[in-house]
Order: C-alpha cells, then structure tokens, then sequence
C-alpha cells in the first residue's frame, strides 16, 4: 500500500513537472527521441520526417516519432574527433523540388593526414540515400586541431549560403587576417560558387567567401524575415557573444573581447576599438551557447519573433526578446534537461531540443491545449 | 627539508614566470602588430595578472601542472644522478627542460593539439618555454647542493 502511494504521489510530481507554464505560456515537454550518440543538428523534412545528424557521422531519419534503424547512406567519412564530427544538416530553401541537402563536417585530408577542414557537401536526398555528393566548400588552410569548427549553415533570401568557420583555437589571430577561412563567416552560391556581391572580392589577399570576420566559434545562426543576421559564437572563459552581422565587418575576436583564456592569461585588455563591432548581447560566465532558432511558429504566439539558444552551461536554453536588432530581455528556460546541443523550431510551431552526449535525446517542447 | 622544498617552489615560480611572461608578451607583441595601442602601463599590468590570473584564476591552474611536471622530472634526476656522473646543475635543468617539453609539446597530443597555453603555440613559445624549464632546473640544481653540501659539512 505504501509502494503504491509513493508511486501515485511520483507520477503526480512528474505531471507536475511536465506541465509548466513560463511566463503565462503553458507547455509541456516529451521525449520523443532517445539514443541518439552525439546529436547536433534537426532539419525537418515534414512535419512528421525529421533527419538528424550524429556528430560521429551518421545522418538519422525520425518518421512518426520513431528513429529509423538504418542511417541515410551515402553520408561522407567525417573526421569523428574532440569538437569534430557531422554538424549541421540543412535543406535547400527549393527542397520540395530538387530534393538538395546540405551537411557540414570534419574530414581529415586525404594527402596530410594528421590535418584536417571544415567541408560542406550537398546532395540528394532520395528515399533513405543521398546521391550526386558533391563538395561545395572546404576551409583553408588546414589545421592540426580537433576543435572550433563553428560549421553552421543557413541560405538567405536570395539564395546564398552563410557557412560558419571557427578560428580552430589554435589559430585565434587569424581570424583578424582576410587570406584563411579561421575565424569567418563565408557566403558562396548554393553551388559552391563565389557571389559577385561578396564584400572582400576586390580586396588583394582576401579569399573571395569572406563575408565577415573577427569570430571565434560560431555555433548558432539565424536570419530574420527582414535579413538581419543574427549569430552567436563561445567565447573563451567567459565572453560569449551574440551578434548582429553584417557584410564585411569586424567582430573583433581575438583583439577586443570579454573573456579570459582558459588558462586565466588574459587575450587581450580590450573589450571594444574603433572598427570592430559590439555584441548585442554577452554572457560572462560563459553559457557555451550551442545552437539557435528564431522562433516563427503559431503554437507558442508570445514567443513569436523571440530567439531561443540552446546553452551547455549549465544545460539550459535562453529565450532572448528582441526589439529590432536589439536584445532587450532574457529568460532561461528548459534548465531540467543537461546539457543541450540544438534547439530548433518544428513545423507544427513545437520546439525540438537535442541534448548533448553519447544518449542524446530530442525533446518537443508543445503547447497545452 | 625545509629548505629543499623552498629551493624548489621558488624553482616552480621561476618556470611559472617564463610561461606568464611569455604568454603576456607574445599577445601584446601580436595586439601591437594590428595596430592595438598598448603602452608600458598595459605590458606590466598584464604580465602581473597573467602571472596571477594563470597560477589560480585558470579553468586549471597551470601553477600545479608546472609543479607536477617538475616534481617528476627532479625525481628521475635524482635517481639518475646516483648512476650518472653528469653535474648536477646540468642534470637538473635538463630535467626542468624535460618538464616544461612534457608540458607544452606532449600534454597537447592528449587534447587534440590544442596548446592550452598561449604562449606555446608556436614553436618559438615552445622552445622559449622550454628554456624556461631549463634554467629553473638550473637554479634548483644549484641551490640544493648548496643545501646538501651545508648539511653534510
């Protein structure tokens, strides 16, 4: 008898708990995905067919809820080390007719083995297979770390596609100089091509993707309906950093920022200097700020408009109102779950969270009706 | 005893200094090269919180990392000099040296080649580390003779 009380009185606090209402906005959350080693990015097919990508190189598919067994095949080797793997997976704004998906990852070279890139590749997605791979960016140079690949991809309005490169860690101070892709946010046709309005394109050194530059490790973007562009990036012990980007600026890292290096030496004694730009918004102590949605959907109308950012310190994700390009209010959110690596906005207007780790979940996020 | 162990922290300082000093110096030196304005109130400022700010307000005190490092390499230095007849100044900062490559050319293999100290990232900071080693081994190699000299005299 008093099992069963203590187990009545346990299903009741997890109802409780499941039903929350934040900010008058009543929602619940379910596991709707478990298993999952190291997921990282959601691209939704449908409402209900999902892909997922698994940093250790696989690209899952979710249909009705259920994860399928097999991975999509035709999925490209990817270099599975430290901070490395499969990264984001994203469709091509004209899915529904050419069936185009783009995947960013880590890949050792083939020639310099030890060395490895940052590569985004499309292909096309038919039935569980991805055919005609083909390699529309590669960052240059090589590096010899497994870490800061940033590896964030979204197309814009006009049809480009804004690839994030991180500055490698080891290779901070290039992300000052215009010849490398460290520290970078690229911009290049859906092709691979180079754009002809591309800001750096007539600058002599400059590699001709360059579309901003001064970042560290970008792991969150997104672009509004009216074309702002907004991007987050970790700093290092402290300093994270969400943005407002814009062509052809600089943001600064490693020659003005917030926060110290992990070692406690300090990177630099600035925090702002003509010609590099602000953040809108920064966090010290570091969030470990991990990916990113605008949220549009009509579930959830008081969120409409605001970002959500998944954090991994300490596992939370951050509801940022904005006015304009401007952050104005903060309010953590969804702090029971770890460590989470996405959030993203389904099409039914649920959130999708995916939790960090070797057991990764995704988590919908949905109104109570 | 006593003494030994205050020979040989101030051995670990001096290593600590070289990684603070030249972690320091090599930002400023990079700040300086895109035009950043540093002055001589910037460069001491910084060298003296590095110096601080790396020995206990890091993700992981490179202060203890150095001490390890150099408590290992003066152990086997010891054994070895019992079989070795090199002078002890030599052996000793050859084992300072042999700390400090553990440290900044080793230990990184095992956190996919990141140089967790910046100063160390290239190899000009690796190798100025490393001397760094040497000379603090050096200075502990000289010192604690005297003091094993003075007690058996």
């Amino acid at each position: 008898m008093k099992s069963l009380k203590s187990g009545v009185l346990l299903i009741g606090l997890f109802l409780f708990s499941a039903l929350i209402h934040s900010n008058e906005v009543a929602y619940k959350t379910e596991v709707i995905v478990e298993g999952l080693d190291n997921p990282w990015s959601i691209a939704f097919v449908s409402e209900n067919h999902w892909l997922v990508t698994e940093r250790s190189g696989d690209l899952r598919t979710v249909k009705d809820g259920i994860l399928q067994s097999d991975p999509v095949a035709g999925v490209p080797e990817v270099l599975f080390a430290g901070q490395g793997g499969l990264s984001e997976v994203l469709l091509h704004p004209n899915f529904s007719e050419n069936r185009l998906v783009y995947l960013s990852f880590s890949e050792s070279d083939s020639v310099e083995t030890k060395l490895n890139r940052l590569t985004v590749v499309r292909g096309r997605l038919e039935e569980n297979s991805l055919l005609e791979v083909k390699t529309i960016f590669n960052s240059y140079p090589l590096r010899k770390t497994a870490a800061h690949y940033g590896a964030r991809m979204k197309f814009m309005a006009d049809g480009t596609l804004l690839i994030t490169s991180g500055d490698g860690f080891n290779y901070r101070e290039k992300a000052q100089a215009l010849d490398n892709h460290f520290g970078k946010i690229v911009r290049v046709n859906d092709d691979g091509s180079i754009p002809a309005n591309n800001p750096f394109l007539n600058t002599p050194g400059a590699l001709p993707e360059i579309w901003s530059y001064g970042h560290r490790n970008l792991q969150g973007l997104v672009i509004s309906d009216d074309g702002s562009v907004f991007e987050h990036e970790h700093g290092p012990k402290g300093g994270d950093e969400l943005n407002v980007v814009e062509p052809g600026r600089n943001y600064g890292w490693p020659a003005i920022t917030y926060g110290v290096d992990y070692s406690g030496a300090i990177i630099s004694p600035f925090t702002e200097q003509p010609g590099m730009e602000q953040p809108i918004q920064h966090w010290v102590p570091s969030i470990a700020p991990s990916g990113m949605t605008l949220y549009q959907g009509d579930m959830f109308p008081m969120w409409k408009g605001d970002l959500f950012i998944s954090a991994l310190v300490p596992g939370d994700v951050r509801r940022i109102e904005l006015d304009g390009e401007k952050a104005i209010k903060e309010t953590i959110m969804f702090n029971e779950f770890g460590r989470i690596r996405d959030v993203a906005s389904a099409l039914d207007g649920s959130l999708i969270l995916a939790t960090d780790g070797a057991n990764g979940q995704l988590i919908r996020v949905s109104a109570v009706k | 005893m006593l003494r030994t162990t205050f020979v040989f922290l101030t051995s670990a300082l001096l290593a600590m200094f070289f990684v603070a000093a030249q972690t320091s110096l090599s930002n400023l030196w990079w700040l300086s090269s895109v035009d950043m304005p540093i002055t001589g109130s910037i460069i001491i400022s910084m060298v003296l919180s590095d110096l601080i700010g790396m020995s206990v307000a890091g993700a992981f005190p490179i202060i203890a990392v150095v001490a390890a490092g150099l408590v290992i390499a003066f152990f086997v230095a010891h054994i070895l000099s019992k079989f070795i007849s090199t002078e002890r100044k030599i052996l000793y900062a050859l084992a300072g040296g042999a700390a400090l490559f553990a440290i900044v050319v080793l230990m990184p293999l095992a956190f996919y080649n990141l140089d967790l100290i910046a100063g160390a990232r290239t190899s000009l900071g690796k190798g100025i580390l490393i001397i760094g080693g040497m000379i603090a081994g050096y200075y502990f190699g000289v010192k604690s003779k005297k003091v094993v000299t003075n007690e058996e005299s």
